[in-house]
């Protein structure tokens, strides 16, 4: 929870900023689209990278969704985050996407992953045994379903209450916290058939681990 | 407290909403239990990856560039396209009021010895279609029609289609006329032809 606030203090612009930013592209300054688009863009991608698992629909979706929110600037609220409107756009992008082609492919596409964040600091998070350990708990939290992983990911990643998550995931708030709550016992169902020993030495999988 | 009530309480340590007696009886428990001490390490660790591995895939450079190009291409052409149908409304509109006023003012005089039973079609400048009924045989023209000052429904077409010179023709339809006008006769037509149950056309 600690480092989930302090990262989403980071990540977050300044509420101030993003309302002028939204005003001046509502009055039709496509500059001010472009700061949001570029102040949103790698949390959104990682956001539907995480649910579609796949490099270029992520990225299709991603534009798809800004494109219909700079569409639909007019319609947006601004009692809201812009990134919560844009996430419950994307959001629904993604379901529309996994009704499409039913069944996620499973397959991790990690070529493309950017050399800054491949070269992390710490060699114990580098190590075979630290990145063993996350790929079986992305394995896991891939088979939590959307609205569970979206869930565990808008409140992980993202910081964002639970109220939050349920104007973006169209849910009562007390549903965001029951898909919580079953995506944690499914998550802690799956990882406890793996090697239990592990768990209790993994202190490097700590905030430091991912630069 | 038991392994059973320590995992009712592993939600809300995990959300850092434990506090106080629970918090403590909690952390006691974990101390002796090797089990539990398992689980939420396992937990922590889940979600430490799940809130801190960055390791996605970098997002195309040209990305912020595509999104910008298609957006503003797309938002250009809602906005030609509700010029355009405000456009044709207004001209729907303006239309069916012309049409309605019409209607409204010739079925208002009814005794006028011009009996026009309808005006029907586009009443613009370029083509104007007349129906005559079997009854008004009284050999009225088209000219009075526009020229006298019978009715205000006759005032009101003269007016409204005033660039008479730009009609091509006229379709009228009758029976039993006896005293067809010169000006209405049709093209290449004798006078003693039979009166014509259908529709004519006439060049004016």
């Amino acid at each position: 929870m600690h480092e989930r606030d302090a990262g989403n203090a980071e990540l977050c612009m300044a509420r101030e900023d993003e309302l002028r930013l939204v005003l001046r592209a509502k009055r039709g300054h496509a500059d001010a689209f472009r700061e949001l688009v570029d102040a949103y863009k790698e949390r959104l991608f990682a956001f539907v990278w995480r649910i579609v698992r796949h490099h270029h629909e992520a990225e299709d979706i991603c534009q798809t969704a800004f494109v219909r929110a700079y569409e639909s600037l007019e319609s947006y609220s601004s009692q809201y985050a812009f990134s919560t409107w844009l996430f419950t756009i994307a959001y629904r992008l993604c379901l529309n996407h996994l009704r499409k082609h039913k069944a996620l492919s499973g397959e991790m596409d990690f070529s493309r992953i950017s050399q800054d964040q491949a070269d992390a600091p710490t060699e114990l998070a580098n190590s075979e045994e630290a990145r063993r350990l996350r790929d079986l708990i992305w394995a896991a939290a891939d088979k939590l379903s959307p609205p569970q992983k979206s869930a565990v990911l808008l409140f992980y990643r993202e910081g964002k209450s639970c109220h939050e998550i349920g104007l973006i995931l169209s849910m009562p708030a007390v549903t965001v916290k029951s898909h919580l709550h079953r995506a944690r016992a499914k998550l802690r169902k799956l990882l406890s058939a793996e090697l239990v020993d592990d768990w209790m030495a993994i202190d490097y999988l700590s905030d430091s681990s991912f630069g | 407290m038991n392994c059973s009530e320590a995992e009712q309480l592993f939600d809300a340590h995990l959300d850092g909403q434990l506090t106080g007696s629970l918090r403590l009886e909690l952390d006691a428990h974990r101390l002796r239990c090797r089990r539990c001490q398992q689980t939420l390490a396992m937990m922590e660790a889940c979600e430490h990856v799940l809130a801190a591995d960055r390791r996605v895939p970098a997002l195309a450079e040209d990305f912020t560039e595509r999104v910008m190009s298609d957006a503003v291409q797309r938002r250009r052409i809602p906005g030609r396209l509700r010029s355009t149908r405000i456009a044709v409304a207004v001209g729907f509109g303006l239309q069916a009021a012309a049409v309605l006023i019409l209607a409204i003012i010739i079925q208002s005089k009814p005794g006028q010895p011009v009996n026009e039973s309808a005006v029907v079609g586009p009443a613009g400048p370029a083509e104007v279609v007349l129906v005559k009924d079997a009854a008004s045989n009284d050999g009225v023209g088209f000219s009075e029609l526009l020229g006298g000052p019978r009715s205000a429904g006759a005032t009101f077409l003269a007016a409204f289609i005033a660039p008479v010179s730009e009609i091509k023709h006229a379709v009228v339809g009758w029976t039993n006329i006896t005293n067809l006008p010169p000006m209405l006769e049709p093209s290449g037509r004798e006078e003693s032809a039979p009166p014509s149950t259908r529709s004519d056309q006439y060049s004016l």
